[in-house]
């Protein structure tokens, strides 16, 4: 049965716009909280922890940089896996300390009937720009190539060809490893995980220098078969792809004009990120500028 | 008899034309006289009853009226999709190259837009088939508008907008009597009252899944809704039951497969054996209650998902011994036996329908 356009009216443009326009105000006022006032964090990022999608969409003109950041692990290993994100101080402790659902899981064998699938959980992660994560990082490629040169130092002549082939590969990839430290990887690394931001702040106080931002994490099984145990794995942040504003597409699109070829040729990044983070943990571009390398023709 | 929506509408034209058939067998077979004033009496009363009925509802008087209300329903819901789709990839297109203020404006003022769209095209045109279109362009503009905010500002994800969706699709479903458009806010609404299960019970909202108990309470809220919708809404309620059955058995059929993601502290096996036993106890109880209850919707979700149960256990027990050709017999054999008792059913049914006066 029809009725009038009042009642009709009511119905529609009363509840459906007064929601529309209450929920639209409160995200934008959300926004704005974030944005207002100083900072939580303000830090210069590269291309290297800033990078570029993996290809372009014909069908989304929208650009954002994805944020990359890496765990470091324990010294003397081989780091194979760098991004397993399975960082050393996420220990027992750590675990305990938020609250981590571990599935009743302790790594013993007779634990399995009851063992659960861990649930993540959403907590507050640090991030450190060029701390000493990353310097112990770049000394574990240093120490990793030193000792491939003393192995081909001492190499005899008169070894097979294929284990001579796999020992220059293996010089090779060293050297590779140690130049991908100083010049593409990325130097923000995460360093602590906690449920109070604040409590986090007062330990890493640098604004300058360390982030903290939300993500998710979980119990995982680290180890060999022999030597199994719980630790915990950072999965994602909750905000890992920062839209670049329409004012920073033409500084974005002539820094990358000159081409970044992934080889030993490449010496430096192409540009720079002011990035900020708000009093709710949520990421912005303040400004992005070419490099003098991009801009060198 | 007082007519509510457009289903009893549309109940009432069919049995006026099921009258009329059987009236016209009576007579021929000499079964029945009736006298030429009686005879005018009664067509005269139907015309006027369907002609009224016509014009409120827009109801099918006829089979080509239906097939061609069929063709409208499937260009309509094609439309919807459609049309929503669209929204979405033409905002992709050009997003990027448009200044932020312009593109909050766009995502804000398009369902505006659309809601007044929708709400002046649902009082101009009886048919509702526009409007409905209209509403889902409106709802895929809405969520839209919420999700490239989110994209533009760099906003943690939550899931309040899940139930802010929800809310929005719900005022439009029931303001255009749109069962899409009540199922879309149904989803959604289920979303969030999972999620916020989830976080309660200790995990990241987007992982709510990997604890299927965590869609119980929807399944729970969805099928009490159900006894609160309006009559004049046509079908609502058993769209209520349908979901709130599927959030209901699909978890527990997780559940007896995979014990380790449960939330139960037991051992796997006991979980699994706690939930095949409920799944099959429950799936009887919906076949009791909708042959009880007179709703059909609920004697189907139950029957099948009795059978999958029930094939499921199968497998477990004999897939890996028996040979195959016997276990498909054993299958076959099981499901003339289900015929039969399906047949009962039925018959069931249909006498709780006569009984309400229903057909």
């Amino acid at each position: 049965m029809k009725q009038s356009f009042s009642g009709i009216f009511r119905r529609f443009f009363g509840w459906g716009f007064l929601l529309l326009m209450a929920t639209n105000i409160v995200v934008l006022g959300g926004v704005i909280a974030n944005r207002s006032g100083e900072p939580e964090a303000r830090l210069v990022l590269s291309e290297r922890e800033l990078q570029p999608p993996y290809a372009t969409r014909k069908e989304n003109s929208g650009l954002s940089l994805r944020l990359i950041w890496r765990v470091a692990e324990e010294d003397g290993e081989e780091n194979r896996y760098r991004y397993r994100r399975v960082p050393a101080w996420f220990n027992a402790a750590k675990i305990a300390e938020l609250g981590l659902d571990t599935g009743s899981n302790t790594g013993a064998e007779n634990d399995d009937a009851l063992a659960k699938e861990p649930v993540p959980k959403v907590v507050f992660i640090v991030l450190e720009l060029d701390g000493e994560p990353y310097r112990r990082t770049v000394a574990q490629a240093e120490r990793a190539l030193a000792k491939e040169k003393e192995v081909q130092e001492n190499t005899p002549a008169d070894l097979k060809k294929n284990d001579e082939v796999s020992r220059k590969d293996k010089l090779k990839a060293a050297v590779q490893r140690l130049e991908d430290e100083h010049l593409r990887s990325s130097r923000l690394f995460a360093v602590d995980a906690g449920l109070e931001p604040k409590i986090l702040r007062e330990r890493y106080p640098d604004r300058s220098k360390c982030i903290i931002a939300k993500g998710v994490v979980e119990v995982a099984s680290h180890g060999s078969s022999s030597k199994k145990e719980i630790r915990g794995r950072i999965t994602f942040l909750l905000i890992e792809n920062i839209h670049v504003p329409l004012e920073f597409r033409d500084s974005f699109e002539k820094a990358i004009t000159k081409k970044q070829e992934v080889t030993s040729n490449f010496n430096g990044v192409r540009y720079m990120v002011d990035l900020d983070y708000g009093s709710h943990f949520e990421p912005w571009i303040a400004s992005l500028n070419p490099t003098k390398v991009a801009t060198d023709q | 008899m007082e007519i509510h929506s457009k289903t009893e509408a549309q109940g009432r034209a069919d049995r006026i034309k099921a009258f009329r058939g059987e009236l016209a067998a009576l007579l021929q077979e000499g079964a029945v006289n009736l006298s030429d004033d009686q005879h005018s009496a009664i067509a005269r009363y139907h015309e006027r009853l369907l002609a009224g009925l016509s014009a409120s509802y827009d109801i099918d008087v006829d089979r080509r009226d239906a097939q061609l209300s069929l063709g409208m329903k499937i260009a309509s819901f094609l439309g919807a999709l459609g049309l929503a789709a669209s929204c979405f990839f033409l905002f992709y297109q050009f997003w990027g190259r448009i200044p932020t203020v312009v593109q909050v404006v766009l995502l804000v003022g398009a369902p505006g837009f659309g809601l007044f769209a929708t709400g002046y095209v649902n009082w101009r045109e009886k048919t509702g088939y526009f409007a409905k279109l209209l509403g889902m362009v409106c709802l895929s503009c809405f969520v839209l508008n919420l999700m490239m905010l989110g994209q533009i500002f760099n906003i943690n994800p939550s899931p309040n907008a899940f139930l802010i969706w929800a809310v929005f699709a719900l005022i439009l479903a029931y303001a255009a009597d749109a069962r899409l458009l009540l199922a879309a806010g149904i989803i959604s609404l289920a979303a969030f009252i999972s999620a916020r299960a989830g976080t309660w019970g200790g995990c990241y909202w987007l992982h709510f899944g990997e604890r299927p108990e965590n869609f119980f309470p929807a399944a729970a809220i969805l099928f009490s809704a159900s006894f609160f919708s309006p009559r004049r809404f046509s079908g609502f309620a058993v769209i209520y039951r349908v979901f709130a059955l599927l959030l209901l058995f699909l978890p527990i059929l997780v559940l007896a497969n995979w014990g380790r993601i449960s939330y139960l502290h037991l051992t796997h096996d006991s979980i699994e054996v706690i939930y095949q036993s409920a799944g099959f106890l429950l799936s009887a109880l919906a076949i009791w209650l909708g042959i009880v209850r007179g709703w059909p919707e609920v004697v189907n979700t139950g029957n099948v998902f009795f059978v999958i149960f029930l094939y499921t256990k199968l497998y477990q027990w004999w897939w890996e011994w028996m040979p195959k050709y016997l276990f498909f017999l054993v299958i076959g054999l099981t499901a003339i036996l289900m015929l039969f008792v399906f047949k009962r059913l039925r018959n069931g049914v249909s006498g709780n329908r006569e009984k309400e006066g229903r057909v």
